[in-house]
């Protein structure tokens, strides 16, 4: 079970037909491969979609569960929104997938050397916002990487994909990838707190410095310290600092540090205090109706099962 | 259901044994006592992927109900952690899929629920390997070959107690080292729950000799049974050794 590849390869042009939903996707392309699966660009109705398959079963439900709750939070894009989850014959074999919005756009990874380091804070600080809803909702994106963000050219924005390492807050972080990880860096626990975040954000800013080799070896084992080398971070080395020292209460703190540096002062306001009061009202009631049927439903399986 | 304790082996190795039992056998023998038997392979940075001399690496695992990974020693801290983590999460899934079974009737298996239970399923899975009990037996070989590649070794254990550190869940470590001048094993760190005196062992590893597997894997997996033993009797005598397990081997 351990061993098996969890790559499905599909061929353009095919038909996967949901054996409990009945709904039908025709494959475009692959979009991307990675260690838990792969996801295709769908078509469904004249409207394109993506779609995540794997052959471990217990990928799609554990991210599909995510996309759900994540969902919950209305008017703020924290992940691609949940279409449908299903079942259905691929190449003759059964396989697990879950049918999500398709998100637009360049990976960060392609434009981060090209992008003036201004403009990246700026999007920064709008991450931030988004972030710090989820934060409120009580979870961290976990694995929160370059790689994990999509530049949404139509809305000029980040939007965040691949939510397999979102994890309840005070749990051990479901999955991270090495380079961005608070234990890593030996500069802290693997514990989902806000700061856990933060110091992730805080390697992804490092990352606009190429220049950088962020790997713990030899002389270059102090994160703060490479990072204080950089000329071309030097407006943020302060906010740098702060997060990867887990400084920052939450993500508002570090929000504020950066509009300082990007905008005039009296923009930096309005914007953060519109996304605060936007998120808010939208979250509260739910949060209060889900949790409750999730804690009843836990609570009745465990009985059950055990 | 009291809150279970999920037992492991994590066998570090980079080659054969050579010398006394077999190690798939005794893997597979003390797997029977309700733990799971992982193991890592190192390989040297000259190795192909696929040694022949490294498939012991996964017998053993196969035989102890676990998982092994062959691996170049700089990808052993994410290797370790998501050995430890999949063994966990196999156990787990193995305990539900049985329940399952029971409820839904021989040869069902859980694609017989629809996704939104399965869901529900999965929910509680997660909650089970974050907050169970978790006692990992850490073993390293420590044979000649091993030299070039223990500071890569106490890197990633010093990065699975991270880990490990960040569950719910209580957990527990203890370090064996094999082989020593006198014995089999010999135990480093008795079974403690503070993650940071991994550091501290590291020194006490003297690499050297021949690589006696099969016999070092029986000795260490003794300590499970041993501790085991000590919760029941609180206070009694430190020695205690199961009685079932000697008689059996």
């Amino acid at each position: 079970m351990s061993s098996i590849h969890p790559t499905v390869r599909l061929a353009k042009g095919i038909t996967v037909t949901g054996l409990w939903h009945k709904r039908r996707y025709q494959v475009e392309r692959l979009l991307g491969e990675g260690a838990r699966g792969s996801t295709y660009l769908v078509k469904a109705s004249n409207k394109r979609l993506a779609m995540k398959v794997s052959r471990d079963p217990t990928v799609i439900s554990a991210e599909a569960n995510i996309l759900k709750k994540l969902q919950q939070a209305q008017g703020v894009s924290l992940g691609p929104s949940l279409v449908d989850v299903d079942d259905g014959y691929m190449n003759r074999e059964k396989h697990s997938f879950y049918v999500m919005e398709y998100v637009q756009g360049k990976p960060m990874t392609s434009l981060v050397s090209r992008m003036q380091v201004m403009d990246y804070g700026k999007l920064m600080s709008q991450l931030l916002a988004d972030l710090h809803v989820l934060h409120k909702r009580g979870y961290v994106f976990g694995d929160l990487k370059l790689d994990n963000m999509i530049f949404d050219s139509a809305w000029k924005r980040i939007r965040l994909v691949d939510v397999g390492g979102v994890t309840p807050i005070g749990r051990g972080i479901r999955e991270y990838t090495s380079v961005y990880d608070r234990g890593y860096w030996r500069m802290g626990s693997r514990k989902a707190d806000v700061a856990y975040d933060l110091f992730a954000l805080g390697v992804c800013f490092a990352k606009v410095d190429s220049s950088l080799t962020m790997q713990r070896q030899g002389d270059h084992r102090s994160l703060p310290r490479l990072i204080a080398r950089s000329k071309r971070l030097k407006p943020f080395h302060s906010v740098i600092h702060k997060a990867v020292s887990g400084q920052y209460r939450d993500a508002l703190a570090m929000k504020r540090d950066i509009d300082r540096v990007v905008l005039p002062a009296r923009q930096s306001t309005s914007v953060s205090s519109r996304f605060q009061s936007q998120s808010y009202v939208n979250v509260d009631k739910r949060d209060v109706m889900t949790l409750g049927s999730m804690v009843a439903i836990n609570a009745w399986f465990v009985y059950w099962l055990m | 259901m009291e809150k279970g304790t999920i037992k492991q082996v994590l066998l570090i190795t980079d080659g054969c044994s050579n010398q006394g039992e077999d190690p798939v056998d005794v893997s597979r023998h003390i797997a029977k006592s309700g733990l799971s038997v992982n193991v890592i392979g190192v390989l040297d940075d000259d190795q192909t992927e696929d040694p022949l001399g490294l498939q012991e690496v996964n017998d053993i695992a196969e035989a102890g109900g676990g998982i092994s990974r062959i691996v170049y020693a700089e990808d052993l801290s994410e290797t370790m952690q998501m050995v430890t983590q999949q063994a966990m999460t196999q156990t787990i899934q193995g305990f539900v899929h049985q329940e399952l079974q029971q409820i839904l009737g021989d040869g069902q298996s859980e694609d017989a629920l629809p996704p939104e239970t399965r869901g529900e399923v999965q929910e509680v899975m997660e909650d089970l390997s974050e907050t169970c009990d978790m006692q990992v037996l850490v073993l390293v070989d420590t044979s000649a070959s091993m030299q070039t590649k223990m500071h890569a070794v106490k890197e990633a254990l010093d990065d699975l107690m991270i880990s490990l550190d960040a569950r719910e869940g209580e957990f527990e470590y203890t370090v064996y080292q094999y082989p020593t001048r006198k014995d089999v094993v010999k135990m480093l760190l008795d079974w403690t729950n503070d993650g940071k005196r991994i550091a501290k062992v590291f020194p006490k590893f003297a690499v050297g000799g021949i690589t006696p597997t099969g016999a070092a894997l029986r000795e260490a997996a003794k300590s499970f049974h041993v501790s085991n033993q000590e919760n029941v009797m609180r206070g009694a005598a430190y020695d205690v050794v199961d009685s079932s397990y000697r008689s059996s081997s």
